[in-house]
């Protein structure tokens, strides 16, 4: 039982420090949702191939634009999103 | 286990240090490692708590006698039902079960990151972690639920036959999660005050919290009420005790600030009016727990003399010093958009029902801290009787439930005096109608009498205005059906409560067996005594025929318990229709000559407040499922 209760300790101190010492860039809080809001959305924007097929057809949404967008909203750089997404 | 358990407490407690601190520093510093990190303790809590509960269930389940808890609140014979309830039966256990509640709802909270007030929901992570914390010390230093037994023993004591009632297995949890709900509104406020955010931006979260909080606090109080109805023997369901009235408290402020948060989605007004209720509310909600458990005054329902009074009254001291210091340092940072136009519109009807249950409120809170204060100022205890709360309930509740059917006849702004004519006229008729049927024809009391014309009007003016859509488009709007449903139940239970209070018939009688009662429309024929020998328990039970005229309408009976552990105890008999009760009490029974003395009660329209009570709940649960989000026009104003 001890050894029980020593190993869920010590891997919830493990999984507790982890992001303290991780080597994805230290972000700042007031970014952070919406940086996994921007991940999703470059997520949608690249790899849906269905998107990209239908790229040509009026009314589709071209994930240039989407970029584009994202851009001018959050003045962010983008291709180190799509890098982590 | 016990190592296992309190194990996992001491974990807790570090982990819930360490997210607070570290939640709040990855503020200051902007950090999102930090964030993380605070963030994965905050889960580990959950975790840790979870284990901790698990280890004391098991526990229970395997009658582990070691444990003083387990020994102190079951025994061999007790069933897996009641042994489940075991876990919140005593002091100890239900502190667990109230931290673990706090760290599930902390973890739900803050589940998904709020992308648009992750800093404010960041610091009210802090906040709830800060408040879990003290829950930790006083289960790892003031009341351990795994202290090991000093001694050894064969089989436990067993659980109070009183709380051996399926009301009272669901009350308490109900009445927790309600009360540790609260929390939620507290640190968002807390932690939105802090960061100065827009109103707009998180008052659907807290609307949802604050709905979901309310709605078990409705709930616990109702199965508490169904418990003493049923359990306790003396006919009632509300006793004005000390313990009932701390959970009423919270109860009447959640009820205002439901209000004030519906107000502001609206118009956007009263917000610090808002954030005073949220802080008040919770502040009672830490008060009602230091009354059950300081011991400082006495009760029926409280846990008995305890060392957690100190402790929770620097707790509630500390919440209530923050909440003065926010309220005062962002005062000016949120401004009310609209004052109130005319005293014909809407938003009048809610800032005077909300003053009126304030002064209930405060009504209440002066009558339970009466012996206190009186002890305090001249060395004397006064305890009020339930007179004092019964004429307060009377003089305000009337006016709250008149005032709930005014609002539903009133616009936004002002109302048009021939407007609020034409929608006023066919509520006033019925109202003047059944006062007068209620005058003339009633034998009520002029107080029972003016509150079913005021009930009348209310739900007339409550079904008009909210059926009408049914009759001009054809369709019920979906939108307001939750606040009907909820309406009307608020009615039905006010009904119920002024039937039961103001007209119910009593009579006590000696008999013997094979004797006849005439008892309001009732003839009761006494078929004799029973005993009964159980392993736990001795029973003497009264058996009655029961006849309406000449109708037999089947056997009831009555029993008074004699326990080897605990107090002799009283089982009711209860015929419930939708007009009254028929309650039996067994008082002394005299074994020899088959001779019993037996109290009658005839309580009028008793179903209606458990009726009405249940409407609350299913209209507040609909009211959580239709989600109603804010205009994103208004996102940025205060």
């Amino acid at each position: 039982m001890i050894f029980f209760i020593l190993l869920l300790a010590v891997a919830a101190v493990i999984t507790v420090l982890a992001p303290l010492f991780s080597e994805a860039p230290n972000l700042p809080i007031r970014f952070a949702a919406e940086r996994e809001h921007l991940q999703r959305l470059m997520h949608t924007a690249n790899l849906s191939n269905e998107m990209k097929a239908n790229a040509d057809r009026p009314g589709s949404i071209k994930p240039s634009s989407v970029k584009q967008q994202l851009r001018e909203q959050f003045n962010l750089e983008i291709d180190e999103l799509e890098d982590e997404a | 286990m016990p190592i296992v358990g309190f194990s996992a407490l001491i974990i807790a407690s570090v982990m819930s240090l360490y997210a607070g601190a570290l939640m709040l520093f990855a503020c200051h510093q902007d950090s999102y490692r930090f964030y993380r990190s605070a963030r994965r303790a905050s889960q580990a809590v959950f975790f840790f708590l979870s284990l901790a509960a698990i280890a004391l269930l098991v526990a229970l389940l395997s009658r582990d006698f070691t444990i003083e808890y387990v020994a102190h609140y079951t025994n061999r014979s007790l069933s897996l039902f009641y042994t489940i309830a075991a876990f919140w039966a005593g002091q100890a256990g239900s502190l667990l079960l109230w931290a673990w509640l706090l760290a599930a709802f902390t973890w739900w909270f803050t589940r998904r990151p709020a992308t648009e007030w992750l800093v404010a929901q960041a610091v009210a992570q802090s906040v709830l972690n800060f408040l879990l914390l003290f829950f930790l010390y006083l289960l790892v230093f003031k009341s351990n639920p795994f202290k090991l037994l000093e001694f050894q023993t064969a089989d436990g004591v067993g659980l109070n036959p009183l709380l051996q009632n399926p009301a009272m297995v669901f009350h308490p949890p109900a009445l927790y999660i309600g009360f540790v709900a609260y929390s939620v509104p507290f640190a968002l406020t807390a932690g939105a005050l802090l960061q100065r955010l827009p109103v707009s931006r998180w008052i659907d979260s807290l609307r949802r919290w604050s709905l979901f909080a309310w709605m078990f606090l409705t709930l616990g109080n109702l199965l508490g009420m169904q418990w003493a109805y049923v359990e306790l023997g003396w006919g009632g369901y509300w006793a004005w005790d000390p313990v009932e009235n701390a959970s009423l408290l919270p109860w009447l402020t959640g009820t205002a600030m439901l209000h004030s948060i519906l107000l502001h989605k609206q118009r956007r007004m009263m917000p610090v009016g808002m954030f005073v209720l949220v802080f008040l509310t919770f502040s009672l909600t830490i008060f009602g727990t230091f009354v059950t458990r300081s011991g400082m005054i006495a009760s029926v329902h409280a846990f008995g003399v305890s060392n957690l009074g100190p402790a929770f009254l620097l707790f509630l001291s500390l919440i209530v010093l923050g909440s003065v210091f926010l309220l005062l340092s962002r005062r000016q940072v949120y401004k009310s958009a609209h004052a109130v136009e005319s005293w014909t519109g809407k938003e009048s009807s809610f800032l005077v029902s909300t003053a009126l249950l304030i002064a209930l409120m405060i009504g209440v809170f002066i009558g339970t801290l009466m012996p206190a204060i009186s002890e305090w100022l001249n060395g004397r205890q006064i305890n009020l009787t339930m007179d004092f709360y019964n004429q307060l309930a009377a003089l305000l509740g009337p006016a709250i439930v008149l005032l709930l059917g005014l609002c539903h006849l009133l616009s936004w702004h002002r109302t048009p005096g021939r407007q609020l004519w034409k929608r006023s006229a066919l509520p006033i008729a019925i109202g003047l109608g059944v006062a007068l049927f209620a005058f003339f024809l009633s034998p009520h009391t002029l107080r029972a009498k003016v509150a079913s014309a005021i009930f009348a009007f209310s739900l007339a003016a409550v079904a008009i205005t909210k059926l009408r859509p049914v009759f001009s488009c054809n369709a019920l709007s979906k939108k307001g059906l939750p606040a009907l449903v909820s309406h009307i139940g608020v009615l039905l239970f006010f009904i119920g409560i002024v039937g039961s209070s103001s007209h119910y018939r009593e009579k006590t009688v000696s008999i013997n067996r094979g004797e006849w009662i005439d008892f309001a429309p009732y003839r009761l024929n006494y078929l004799g005594l029973e005993s009964l020998e159980w392993p736990d328990r001795q029973i003497d039970r009264a058996i009655f025929a029961v006849y309406s005229g000449n109708d037999s309408i089947g056997t009831f009976c009555s029993e008074k318990q004699n326990f080897l552990n605990f107090q002799p105890a009283t089982e009711v008999g209860i015929r419930t229709t939708l007009t009254h009760d028929l309650y039996l009490i067994l008082g002394a029974v005299d074994k020899e000559n088959d001779r019993a003395s037996i109290s009658l009660l005839y309580n009028p329209l008793v179903v209606w407040i458990w009726i009405g009570g249940g409407m609350m709940v299913i209209g507040t649960l609909a009211s959580l499922f239709m989600r109603k989000r804010s205009d994103p026009k208004q996102k940025e104003e205060m």
